[in-house]
């Protein structure tokens, strides 16, 4: 007994302690818009925390003072895990009290919040990937996606992919984006009538591909999608690709292919590689983003493209809230959010980015929105037009 | 043997002692259930997510608990209880979800379920221990993490449920009574769930606890000991391992249903390797094999890893390093090699080990005026050993017999058609070399290797073939060359081990403890007490096994083996290691046992104690009988010299 | 076929870093669960060291191998031995188990998840094989893997520090009584075995760039053909790597390439329930 006792005493007191680290609600101020942030901190994949938080502090700092907003931002740590999520997102919604919410960045941990937050009512922006975050059957629906989603991106290939005469065959991520990336396409198959001839998965990190590639070459396949996350897997998909002599026509892929890719590929690898984006990455307003992240936190961005899509939903927010006039009025500023007549990410714009029952940034409908890139002899990327011109001329 | 009931008053402290104990327990667990519900049916918003992370809390530790049966008590390290969470957490929502099932009934499958196939695992990888058995569950972690990622009906890395597949990213709250048991996710909402959680959670701590320290838990400690010496506590090791693994699987799925119904929605990247480390971790870090080691574990390293207590150590070290340093993951691994290095029982063993010290040193006087009437002076020294003659031997007069059996280990005849032939009455000696098969023999008699050839026969009926639990439950029981005890528990524990219920006592009356539990708890502890009297050790009750004099500990292991109440005692070397006065009085008991109509087959260099005791002795050199007859026969043949001297001669060269 | 040739090149890699576990398990019955962690040091090592333009690129090598064996003595001395008092103590396994997450998070924090390139022993491009193409880098780790293991198996027959390593798990008493530390053996095994890991980590980083992550898949197939072939034989991971790699690559083929890895964890399973001292360990009846 003496020894529980001592025990539950010892318990007591480490719970009083993690009790007195957690407590760091701060109360809110009147006619201050409050931002909460939620990502992974001390998770596995850092990277998606800091490029939450740093493109939110460069747009707030360019956008508070055009829109005459003070702004607060406020950030929990998600760990990177679907239940930190949970408990990141009560502590924002409840102690914190926020405005809106950004994040989490994470698919897995944004769709185990996404219940919770569409039930809070508060505006909600999200940069992940996964489609099924987006409950379009919801009214009113809180959350406006300032990314493309894997089953937008996928209707757009499927339109480079089955304009000519092609067997078709799909590489993707085990995993949220991969998944739901491959699926869409096969869907989109099936409308157009045309048909895939294999689908493989990968495993993240997997050493070694050439058994899926040689089953992608047995189908007789030409033209290869890889709906794949890390640019190290789309790299061991192109070296088995190679390995097994496939030679396809084309293959084609997403910007998550730009983190890695080109510095642990050798140039034959990207002979006939190309991926699509809505994003003008080649463009100044990205490399002018680059130079002020950089001048700021002394490195490049590490995903570009998210920084560019959280600077896209600060500028989206903030617009709608001073349009409004008062961030406490949540579905005045939905209102707002989906009546906005352009998002711009600083020269950049999108016009009518939102509608009553469009909450997706990128259309997948319209082809000229969407740039294909792909890679010169030095692995430097280059932009080879948009889908349309492709689709009619090839590029 | 001796009926005498010691009218101790440190027995009657006990017997008031362990109902109060049990109360005691469930208090604490009430009033922690208690702080925990309180804040959860406010409704209150800003005690979501605190109520969650203690829902986490307690769902790990009912998973770590079930592992520390099977990783603390039985030392089978598994790697993979983070798998039977999943397992459970899956299995209970999809069957809600999915199938009509009534989800409290979907509950009761999904525990049944993984139980199965926690068991059905137990029951083909049982052969192995140590790091081959943590391999087998690291890789059923990592395919349960493939699976739960990759299979479609569970929903893949969209979760479960998902609005494409069900319409709903949430599972329906269940209704029970007419209450809608509602998850702690949304403010203004009373999370009546946790309440459900922390009853059932409750009653299956105190479970956890029952089991851990009855009979059925000993048997489990006993496994972690050395598999020999539980199979020679009559032990079915093979079966009992297999209900252990399905238990703390049990257990693992009971927390996973619980995290399934807190956050009412499941992903996937929740039930990751490092979910399986969280839950050894708990338990090395409370204490392996401590009732409250992975309760106590769990809420630490739960607690550390969900809140921010951890930042002000990562801040720390970014001030020196911003791009080397340690967080959360990082600070927990080192967490887990300190634990080792310097609390290796872990918080509640390290604490208890400090209390014990503390309250023993209070407890001595007490113990010394409750024991005096039954020290082992009082054991009448028994009439000198007479040497009958061998006379014919007459079938129903034998109680064991080995014949013409013969054994060897890798093309090394180890015996070689021996033959052993031990009368009722009788105190047999068998002598020899070393190396000359003696102690094989004894493990051939009660089952640890199978026979090449021969026969062995133990009260008419054959023996050989059955497994080593069988043939100690039907009445043989016996002491090893090196003590084998549970050296961190007390000389008292150790006897009550010896008694059948540690093999035979149903897991689901551990469980349950029935008052008959109580009964039998007094009855054993004041047959353990007569017998640590009888072996001389009656003041030492409560002394650490392993922190008792070498003499002493070979009079426990005695003891123990006495407890089974056996027909056969199979002494192996006990004299080694004594000194004189030790080794009379270890005759005299002999000669005690003999006369109260215990058979003991002697296994001894010592010949002074083997002239005093045995009625008969068999000699053996190189696997085989030498001599055979009574101790003066033996010792005068001349080959039986000649074994010992040229053996003495090698030695010296 | 060509399942059969890329599962036997690909099983190189894993064959190498398994060659190690059955270093350590010979001679110190505990395996270091930080090996994947090791050998993605011994990746960042390759990095570290690609700069330094006055050194050739054996003498790179060569650095890397030698911290890689002294970090293994390393953690034999401070993190196996104090955890590894008798044969019921398997504390090694959770302390090693520890120093990878330690390791892990250390890299991700130091260096980023995303792989960096490394350039000490890259060899792209696809050589033919029995008229199937295979990777250059896994058929120059497949050949290293097969000298490794035939230098192993001739060192532990014929020379006497071969007989002493397998002498020391055995009977560590007499060894001692022999003159000889059993925690040097201990300690020179670990050196070797993570030598080993490291220069598969450099050889691998190469191929597929330095990450902290580097080593978790490699570790788990790793242990898987060390446990197929058998923990105590020095031919175990040879024959375990081709059963594996083929068992991966043809299931991998008829299957799907997810399936692979699946069949071959299934495959451990199978074997440690069948055969549990592998294909080609010793099972002997022990005399207690």
């Amino acid at each position: 007994m003496k020894k529980f006792a001592v025990a539950a005493l010892a318990v007591a007191s480490v719970v009083s302690l993690a009790a007195c680290g957690s407590d760091s609600s701060s109360e809110r101020e009147d006619g201050v818009v409050r931002i909460g942030l939620v990502g992974p901190e001390t998770g596995a994949a850092p990277q998606f925390y800091t490029d939450l938080v740093r493109p939110v502090e460069l747009a707030v700092a360019d956008l508070a003072d055009e829109y005459g907003l003070e702004v607060e931002i406020v950030t929990v740590d998600d760990k990177g895990t679907p239940d930190g999520a949970s408990a990141a997102v009560q502590q924002l919604l409840n102690t914190e009290d926020v405005d809106a919410i950004f994040g989490p960045p994470q698919s897995g941990n944004a769709l185990q919040v996404a219940e919770v937050i569409q039930r809070s009512g508060r505006p909600w922006l999200s940069a992940a990937l996964a489609p099924e975050i987006m409950d379009e059957s919801l009214d009113p629906n809180w959350l406006f996606r300032t990314n493309y989603n894997a089953s937008d991106l996928s209707s757009v290939v499927a339109q480079l992919l089955f304009s000519g005469d092609n067997t078709v065959g799909i590489v993707h991520s085990a995993d949220a984006y991969g998944q739901s990336g491959a699926e869409s396409i096969e869907a989109e198959a099936e409308e157009l009538g045309a048909e895939i001839a294999a689908v493989e998965a990968i495993q993240p990190g997997t050493t070694d591909f050439s058994a899926g590639i040689s089953r992608l070459a047995a189908a007789g396949v030409d033209t290869v999608f890889l709906a794949i996350t890390a640019g190290a897997d789309t790299a061991t998909v192109t070296k088995a690709i190679a390995q097994e002599g496939l030679a396809p026509e084309t293959v084609v892929t997403n910007a998550t292919i730009l983190a890695d890719f080109a510095a642990l590929a050798d140039p034959e690898q990207w002979e006939n590689l190309v991926f699509i984006d809505p994003r003008d990455l080649t463009g100044e307003t990205v490399a002018g983003i680059a130079a002020d992240y950089e001048a700021e936190y002394g490195e490049a961005p590490i995903i570009p493209t998210n920084v560019y899509s959280w600077m896209a939903a600060v500028d989206a927010y903030l617009q709608a809230v001073a349009e409004v006039g008062d961030a406490r009025d949540f579905d005045a500023v939905r209102e707002a959010m989906e009546g906005l007549e352009q998002v711009s990410v600083r020269d950049d714009v999108y016009d009518a980015p939102f509608g009553a029952g469009d909450h997706e940034i990128y259309e997948p409908e319209d082809p000229s929105q969407w740039i294909v890139f792909g890679f010169d002899a030095e692995g430097g990327l280059e932009a080879r037009g948009d889908l349309a011109a492709c689709i009619a001329g090839g590029c | 043997m001796s009926t005498t009931v010691p009218s101790s008053s440190l027995l009657d402290r006990v017997r008031r002692g362990e109902a109060g104990r049990d109360l005691g327990y469930l208090v604490v667990l009430l009033a922690a259930a208690a702080w925990i519900a309180l804040p959860a049916l406010s409704g209150d918003g800003t005690t979501l997510a605190g109520t969650q992370t203690t829902a986490v809390v307690v769902a790990v530790a009912v998973a770590a608990a079930g592992l520390n049966l099977l990783s603390g008590h039985a030392r089978l390290i598994s790697l993979g209880q983070g798998a039977f969470f999943a397992i459970g957490a899956y299995v209970s929502a999809y069957l809600a979800v999915d199938s009509s099932l009534h989800p409290v009934l979907a509950i009761v499958v999904a525990i049944v379920v993984t139980a199965a196939f926690g068991g059905l695992l137990a029951l083909c990888t049982m052969r192995l221990r140590g790091p081959a058995f943590a391999m087998v569950t690291l890789v059923v972690a990592i395919l349960t993490e493939r699976v739960l990622a990759e299979w479609a009906p569970l929903g893949r890395l969209s979760g479960y449920p998902n609005t494409l597949d069900h319409g709903s990213g949430l599972m329906p709250p269940i209704e029970v009574f007419g209450t809608s048991l509602e998850p702690p996710l949304f403010a203004g909402t009373e999370a009546t769930v946790v309440v459900a959680i922390l009853v059932v959670a409750v009653v299956a701590l105190v479970g956890y606890r029952n089991v851990a320290r009855s009979a059925w838990g000993r048997s489990l400690h006993a496994i972690g000991t050395s598999e020999h010496l539980a199979a020679h506590l009559g032990v079915n090791v093979f079966g009992r391992k297999v209900a252990v693994m399905a238990l703390a699987s049990a257990y693992g799925a009971l927390g996973g249903v619980f995290y399934a119904q807190v956050f009412a929605h499941l992903q996937p990247e929740s039930f990751t390797m490092l979910l399986s480390i969280t839950m050894i971790l708990a338990v090395i870090l409370g204490g392996a094999g401590t009732v409250a080691g992975p309760l106590v574990g769990a809420v630490i390293i739960v607690l550390l890893q969900r809140t921010d207590a951890l930042t002000p150590l990562v801040d720390l070290q970014r001030q020196v390093s911003d791009t080397w340093y340690l967080s959360t993951p990082g600070l927990i691994g080192v967490l887990l090699v300190l634990t080792l290095a310097f609390l290796p029982q872990g918080i509640v063993g390290g604490l208890g080990e400090l209390v014990h010290r503390f309250a023993g040193r209070g407890a001595g006087p007490a113990a010394v005026v409750s024991t005096p009437a039954t020290t082992p002076a009082s054991t009448p020294a028994s009439t000198p050993a007479t040497t009958s003659e061998v006379t014919q031997v007459d079938a129903d007069d034998v109680l064991l017999a080995v014949r013409g059996v013969s054994k060897s280990f890798g093309g090394i005849q180890a015996v070689r058609s021996a033959e052993l032939v031990v009368r009722r009455g009788t105190i047999h000696a068998v002598i020899g070399p070393n190396g000359a098969g003696k102690t094989t023999v004894a493990n051939l008699v009660t089952g640890v290797y199978g026979i090449d050839g021969g026969e062995i026969t133990f009260d008419g009926r054959r023996i050989d073939g059955r497994r080593t639990h069988a043939i100690v439950r039907s009445g043989v029981a016996r002491t090893f060359q090196t003590p084998l005890l549970f050296t961190h528990a007390s000389a008292m524990e150790n006897v009550l081990a010896g008694f059948p219920d540690t093999g035979r006592l149903p897991l689901v009356r551990a469980w349950v403890k029935d008052p008959g539990q109580y009964r039998r708890t007094r009855e054993l502890n004041a047959r353990a007490a007569e017998l640590l009297a009888l072996v001389g050790l009656g003041e030492d009750g409560h002394v650490e096994a392993g922190s008792l004099p070498y003499g002493k500990q070979r009079a426990l292991e005695i003891a123990r083996a006495l407890a089974s109440d056996p027909r056969l005692l199979i002494l192996d070397e006990p004299a080694a290691g004594l000194n004189t006065a030790e080794t009379a009085e270890l005759g005299r008991l002999m000669l005690t046992l003999r006369e109260q109509g215990l058979v003991m087959v002697v296994v001894e260099h010592h010949m002074d104690l083997v002239t005093q005791v045995s009625d008969e002795v068999t000699c053996m050199e190189s696997g085989a009988v030498l001599a055979h007859g009574t101790a003066a026969e033996v010792l005068a043949e001349p080959a039986v010299v000649e074994a010992y001297l040229g053996v003495e001669m090698e030695e010296t060269a | 076929m060509d399942a059969v040739v890329s599962g036997i090149v690909l099983a190189g890699l894993y064959a190498l870093v398994g060659q190690g576990l059955v270093l350590t398990f010979v001679t110190t019955r505990t395996l270091n669960f930080a090996s994947g962690e090791l050998l993605a040091v011994g990746g960042f090592l390759a990095l570290g060291v690609g700069s330094w333009s006055w050194l050739p690129t054996p003498g790179k090598l060569a650095v890397v191998v030698l911290v890689g064996g002294v970090l293994g003595a390393v953690v034999h001395r401070w993190l196996v031995l104090p955890f590894a008092r008798g044969e019921h103590d398997s504390r090694w396994l959770l302390s090693t188990v520890g120093v990878s997450y330690v390791l892990l998070n250390l890299f991700t924090n130091g260096e980023g998840a995303n792989p960096q390139r490394v350039e000490l022993t890259r060899n792209p491009g696809t050589v033919e094989l029995l008229g199937v193409g295979v990777n250059r880098q896994s058929l120059v780790i497949a050949v290293i893997a097969v000298v490794v293991t035939l230098a192993l198996v001739a060192a532990s027959r014929w020379t006497s520090g071969g007989v002493v390593m397998r002498a020391v798990a055995e009977d560590p008493r007499t060894v001692a009584l022999m003159g000889i530390s059993p925690r040097l053996v201990g300690a020179v095994a670990y050196a070797g075995a993570t030598a080993l890991a490291a220069l598969a980590g450099v050889l691998w980083a190469s191929e597929v760039g330095a990450t902290p992550g580097l080593g978790v898949h490699v570790l788990v197939s790793a242990f898987a053909v060390a446990v197929i072939g058998g923990l105590t034989s020095f031919w175990g991971p040879l024959v375990g790597a081709v059963v594996f790699g083929v068992v991966v690559q043809v299931s991998a083929y008829e299957l799907g390439a997810l399936w692979g890895q699946v069949a071959g964890l299934v495959l451990v399973i199978v074997v440690l329930v069948l055969r549990p001292e592998g294909l080609v360990g010793r099972r002997v009846e022990a005399k207690l």
